[in-house]
C-alpha cells in the first residue's frame, strides 16, 4: 500500500513539474500560450456580444465552429507521452509489486474463504446428520433414565432395608441389654434383701456357744492349713 | 507418691535400725520411735508447728528438743528425730516407726498379728489364736486384738499380707457372690 502511495506520490511531483512550466507564461510555454489564446478569444467575444447586443440579433460568434490547433495537440500529446514514460518508469515497478501483493491477499482470501465454507457444510451435513437421529437419541435418552431411575429405586429400597434391619438389630440389642441389667438388678436386690433379712437373723439368733463355735472351727481351719503348709514344705 | 514415701521411710527406718543393731539397742530404739511417731500423730499442734513452712529450722528444733528428752531419750534417736526436720522428712515419721518395727520382728523373729472379733475374745481363746497363727507362720506371733460389731460373728486375723477371715460376714459376702453369679 506504502509502495502504491510513493509510486502515485512521484507520478503526481513529475506532473506538476511537467505542467507547471507549460502553464506559466513564458514562451516556451505551448500549453499555457494556448490557454491563454483560447482564454483571449472567449474574452473578445464576451464583450462584442455586449457592445452589439442592442442593434444586432449578434449570433455570428456563437455560431462558428471550433477550430483544432493540430500543432498544439501534437505538443499536448507529446507531452502526456512524457507523462506516461515517467511513470511507467519511476512508479511501475511499485505498482507491479503492489498489484502482485494485493492478487495474493486476495488469493489467501479466497481460499481461506473455501475452507470456512467447507468447515460449515460440514457443520451443516453433522447438524442435518444429528437431526435425523435426534428421534433415536431422545428414544435412548429416555431409555437411559428410566433405567437410572430403576436403580436408583433399587439402591434406595436396599439403604431403606439395610438402615431397617440396623435399627432392628440394634433395638434387640438395646431391650436384652435393658432386660439383662434388669434382671442384674432384680437378682442384685433380691441377694442384698436376702443377706440383710439373714444378718437380721444371725445378729439375732449368734451367741456365745456359737461364737466359740466358729473361733473352734477358725483354730482348726489355721492348723490344718499350718499342717498341710508344713507337709509341703 | 506414696510408693515412693514408702521407700523413702524405709531407707530411713533401714538406717537407723543398723545403728539401733550396731548398739545393741535397736529394741529400745523401737519402743522410743513407735512413742515419738503416736506423740506426732496424737498431737496435731505439733505436726501443724512442725510441717509448717514458715517456721524457721531452727525453731521446729527448738520445739523437737524440748520434746525428745521425755520421749525418746537415746541420743541416736534424737540425732535422728533433729535429721528428719531438718531434711524436711518428719511427715514420713509414723511410716519410718512402722518399717522400723517390721525390720525389728525380722530381727527378733516375730510377727505382728491383728485379730478382730465382733464380742470380746477371752484370754484362753487368744492363746489358742495365738498358737494356731504361730504354727501356722512358724514365727513367734505378737497379737493385737480389736472389736468389730459389724462381723457378727466369727473371727479375722491379720498377719502381715496374710489375712485368714472366719466371720460370718465374709460367709454372708461369700453367699451374697454366689447369688449374684
Amino acid at each position: 500500500m506504502s509502495t502504491i502511495v510513493r509510486g502515485l506520490r512521484t507520478g503526481c511531483l513529475v506532473l506538476a513539474i511537467t505542467l507547471v512550466p507549460s502553464l506559466s507564461s513564458s514562451p516556451s510555454s505551448f500549453v499555457g500560450r494556448a490557454w491563454a489564446e483560447e482564454s483571449e478569444s472567449a474574452h473578445a467575444a464576451t464583450e462584442g456580444a455586449e457592445h452589439e447586443g442592442g442593434s444586432h440579433e449578434g449570433g455570428e460568434h456563437a455560431e462558428e465552429t471550433p477550430s483544432i490547433d493540430g500543432k498544439k495537440l501534437g505538443l499536448q500529446l507529446f507531452n502526456f507521452a512524457v507523462l506516461l514514460v515517467i511513470l511507467v518508469k519511476f512508479g511501475g515497478g511499485a505498482l507491479s509489486k503492489a498489484l502482485l501483493l494485493r492478487h495474493n491477499q486476495l488469493k489467501a482470501d479466497l481460499a481461506q474463504a473455501s475452507e470456512l465454507r467447507a468447515a460449515a457444510e460440514a457443520k451443516l451435513a453433522k447438524q442435518e446428520q444429528r437431526l435425523a437421529r435426534l428421534e433415536t437419541e431422545i428414544g435412548e435418552l429416555r431409555q437411559g433414565v428410566k433405567a437410572e431411575a430403576e436403580a436408583e429405586k433399587q439402591k434406595l429400597i436396599a439403604a431403606a432395608e439395610e438402615r431397617a434391619k440396623r435399627i432392628q438389630d440394634e433395638t434387640v440389642f438395646l431391650v436384652n441389654q435393658q432386660v439383662r441389667e434388669a434382671e442384674a438388678k432384680l437378682r442384685r436386690e433380691s441377694a442384698d434383701a436376702a443377706l440383710k433379712m439373714a444378718e437380721d437373723i444371725l445378729r439375732r439368733a449368734v451367741g456365745p456357744a456359737d461364737q466359740q463355735s466358729f473361733l473352734n472351727k477358725f483354730v482348726a481351719g489355721v492348723e490344718t492349713s499350718a499342717a498341710s503348709n508344713g507337709k509341703a514344705s | 507418691m506414696a510408693t515412693s514415701g514408702g521407700s523413702v521411710a524405709r531407707r530411713y527406718a533401714k538406717a537407723l535400725f543398723e545403728i539401733g543393731v550396731s548398739e545393741n539397742a535397736f529394741e529400745r530404739f523401737e519402743a522410743e520411735l513407735g512413742a515419738l511417731s503416736q506423740v506426732y500423730v496424737g498431737s496435731s499442734e505439733l505436726r501443724m508447728s512442725l510441717e509448717n513452712p514458715v517456721i524457721k529450722t531452727a525453731e521446729k528444733q527448738a520445739v523437737m528438743r524440748a520434746i525428745l528428752p521425755r520421749v525418746a531419750p537415746s541420743p541416736s534417736v534424737q540425732r535422728f528425730a533433729l535429721l528428719l526436720l531438718e531434711r524436711g522428712r518428719i511427715p514420713l515419721l509414723p511410716s519410718i516407726a512402722r518399717a522400723y518395727r517390721r525390720l525389728a520382728d525380722d530381727r527378733a523373729g516375730q510377727v505382728r498379728a491383728t485379730v478382730s472379733t465382733a464380742t470380746p475374745i477371752a484370754a484362753a481363746d487368744l492363746d489358742r489364736v495365738r498358737s494356731a497363727l504361730e504354727k501356722r507362720t512358724g514365727r513367734k506371733v505378737i497379737v493385737e486384738t480389736t472389736v468389730d460389731p459389724n462381723l457378727i460373728g466369727g473371727i479375722v486375723a491379720r498377719v502381715g499380707d496374710l489375712v485368714l477371715d472366719g466371720s460370718v460376714r465374709a460367709q454372708l459376702e461369700d453367699m451374697r457372690q454366689r447369688l449374684l453369679n
